[in-house]
């Protein structure tokens, strides 16, 4: 069954002279499960826009998404986040963490949110951080204290440890040297064929389009190519 | 709840300096509060003491009609059987009183006068003018007509210890009478009007002046520590026995004070409303600082499923813990600094000659209760939440896609 099925997607916004600017038009989606899928274009082709709707932090102008079968429209406020929290994961670009909590507390955290019990929090989240190759040593430091990719890790971790449907990931190694993003996307590949997590990235990284088993192409808010690898 | 208790902690020791800036405010709110608030309390507290224990004590006991015409008629007759009913109330001294108006002069001088007939020993346990002495004594030597006066109006009738004086005044029968007293002692209080209008004689040399038999114009009580006054005035409705008299304690004879003294209790909430308004402008400030500097931290909460309530907690139990530390600093800092005073008194002799005319004591022992930091404390921590409660509004209706993209 699809996880994700975006039918017709469209989101106009307006620039500062109020010219409405059309970031998706039109967008038909569907991803399946355990896909591992890069959403590539250039700057400004909507990839941002279409994970924040998939992901259901913004209202489309028209058009629908559905994740794990439920309609985002018909959700809102509350509902949403508690959605968010039991089905979607994120990671994003970078500032990723909350600083004042360690990394180990980062990735309890969404399991406190969930309502996870708390000797099977540190436990889960534990086993996450050390499967991401976070030191025991690493997991009781702040996100200050660790590298940028780390802490990326420590983000991969969260989104994972909260068993989510699927996990979008806004260009998570745009801020990460090509060494250590190559073995981060080496590590979320690893997790998608040993644990089937759905992985969907938007990026305009040749590393993340190289790993990815299906590359799908947009330009103008609209798709210009779908192919899986 | 742990976990955002945890991470408000935490979030007011990412820019210690800020955090003290505000801490120290509420800390000088505090001390401000404290201080105005126990020197208040002192000064009030002085005022009703000069008011109990220079004269006439708690509670009287005067004829009925008495407070609102006072004159030498009205007297209370059979005095040793209310005595005697009084020896049964616990926690009170009492003495008997025969006061009239009347004319002191001597050979230089003369002016108007209260004379007060007491009985030395009981008097003493009533009241403190005994302790005021400042010349001779307090009727301990077997002189005959004795009388005792202020320092002021020994002044004004340029009388020694020793001289004489004629207490004038009008008796029973209309006719005035008089007599010769010897001045045995010479107080001074702290009230330079007591000083001047206020004679005292031995109980029968004033019965005897004025035309009495064993009447007298009033009973004096103290009361004890921790008795309390009204229960008092009800034991003494049910012990006296029936008669012409009314039993007043010292707010119904001093009206005045006791509507200045509630025009100090609300000056004091009054003052600590402003301060802590003070106070709670700067959180506001400080606060919408804060969660600029946060929006994209707020903005993944959001994403990752945290409800907008937590974040508003997240910013309640912020200013909750930063009010709660500079409360807890400045109550303890308040104590070092007026405990000093708490037990040495500040001695205010520099503007004595207004409090003297006041009647007040020159020496003010700050004094710091418990309920005035209760409601300080309750004043600060929900006014501090109200200056909150914007800023935390505003954090939790960001728009999340907003928030993210906040650089
Ligand atoms: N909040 C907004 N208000 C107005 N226009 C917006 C807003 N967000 C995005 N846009 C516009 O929508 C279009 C798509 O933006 P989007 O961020 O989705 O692109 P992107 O593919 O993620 O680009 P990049 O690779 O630079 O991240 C752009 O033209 C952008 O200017
Ligand atoms: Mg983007």
């Amino acid at each position: 069954m699809d996880i994700v099925q975006v039918e017709n997607l469209v989101k106009v916004y307006e620039d500062q002279n109020q010219v409405p600017v059309r970031a998706l038009d039109g967008i038909d989606l569907q991803i399946g499960e355990g896909e591992f899928t890069a959403i590539a274009g250039p700057s400004g082709s909507g990839k941002t826009t279409l994970l924040n709707l998939i992901g259901g932090l913004d209202k489309p102008t028209s058009g629908s998404v559905r994740v794990a079968g439920q309609d985002l429209n018909e959700l809102d406020g509350n509902a949403l986040a508690e959605f968010r929290l039991r089905n979607l994961g994120f990671i994003f670009q970078a500032y990723n963490l909350i600083p004042v909590l360690s990394a180990l507390e980062n990735v309890e955290f969404i399991l406190l949110l969930q309502g996870v019990p708390e000797e099977e929090r540190i436990e889960r989240a534990r086993q996450e951080l050390a499967e991401l190759g976070i030191s025991d040593d690493m997991m009781h430091r702040r996100p200050s204290e660790l590298s940028g990719g780390q802490q990326q890790r420590v983000a991969v971790a969260r989104a994972t440890v909260a068993r989510p449907r699927i996990i979008l990931a806004d260009e998570p190694t745009a801020n990460l040297d090509s060494k250590t993003g190559g073995l981060l996307l080496d590590k979320m590949r690893e997790m998608n064929e040993s644990r089937g997590i759905t992985f969907l990235f938007s990026t305009h990284d040749q590393m993340v389009m190289e790993r990815a088993r299906r590359l799908i192409l947009i330009r103008d808010g609209k798709i210009v190519e779908d192919r899986q690898r | 709840m742990k976990t955002t208790l945890k991470i408000a902690w935490r979030n007011i020791w990412r820019n210690p300096r800020r955090s003290w800036v505000l801490i120290t405010t509420v800390v000088v709110a505090v001390i401000g509060y404290v201080g105005t608030t126990s020197f208040t309390r002192g000064f009030m507290y002085e005022m009703v003491n000069s008011a109990i224990r220079y004269y006439g004590g708690h509670i009287q006991i005067i004829p009925e009609g008495y407070d609102t015409k006072p004159n030498i008629q009205l007297r209370l007759s059979h005095p040793d059987r209310m005595a005697e009913a009084l020896a049964r109330v616990p926690g009170i001294h009492f003495a008997p009183l025969v006061t009239f108006k009347g004319m002191a002069s001597s050979s230089e001088a003369s002016g108007g006068v209260v004379i007060n007939g007491i009985d030395p020993q009981k008097e003493r346990q009533v009241t403190i003018v005994s302790e005021k002495i400042i010349a001779g004594d307090y009727f301990e030597s077997e002189t005959a007509n004795a009388a005792v006066i202020g320092e002021e109006l020994a002044e004004r009738l340029n009388v020694r210890l020793g001289e004489k004086i004629i207490l004038m005044a009008s008796a029973l029968d209309q006719n005035i009478a008089s007599g010769a007293f010897r001045v045995v002692g010479i107080f001074r209080t702290v009230s330079t009007d007591f000083d001047r209008a206020f004679v005292f004689i031995r109980l029968d040399d004033a019965q005897k002046l004025i035309g009495y038999q064993d009447e007298i114009t009033a009973f004096s009580i103290h009361l004890q520590q921790g008795y309390d006054l009204q229960q008092t005035v009800e034991r003494l409705r049910e012990t006296l026995p029936p008669g012409d008299f009314k039993i007043q304690t010292w707010r119904e004879r001093n009206p005045v004070l006791v509507l200045s003294l509630e025009v100090y209790e609300y000056f004091i909430f009054l003052f600590l409303l402003i301060i802590v308004t003070a106070v709670a402008f700067t959180i506001v400030n400080s606060f919408l600082m804060v969660i600029y500097e946060r929006i994209r931290e707020f903005g993944v909460m959001m994403a990752m499923g945290v409800l907008p309530k937590r974040i508003r907690r997240m910013l309640y139990w912020e200013t909750l813990f930063l009010t709660l530390i500079g409360s807890t600093v400045g109550i303890v800092l308040s104590y070092l600094i007026f405990g000093y005073w708490r037990r040495h008194g500040l001695d205010l002799s520099a503007t004595s000659d207004a409090l003297g005319k006041l009647g007040i004591s020159t020496v003010i022992y700050p004094e710091i209760l418990m309920s005035d930091l209760l409601i300080g404390l309750g004043v600060i921590v929900s006014l501090t939440w109200i200056a909150v409660l914007y800023p935390a509004y505003k954090a939790s209706r960001f728009h999340v896609v907003d928030a993210l993209n906040f650089v």
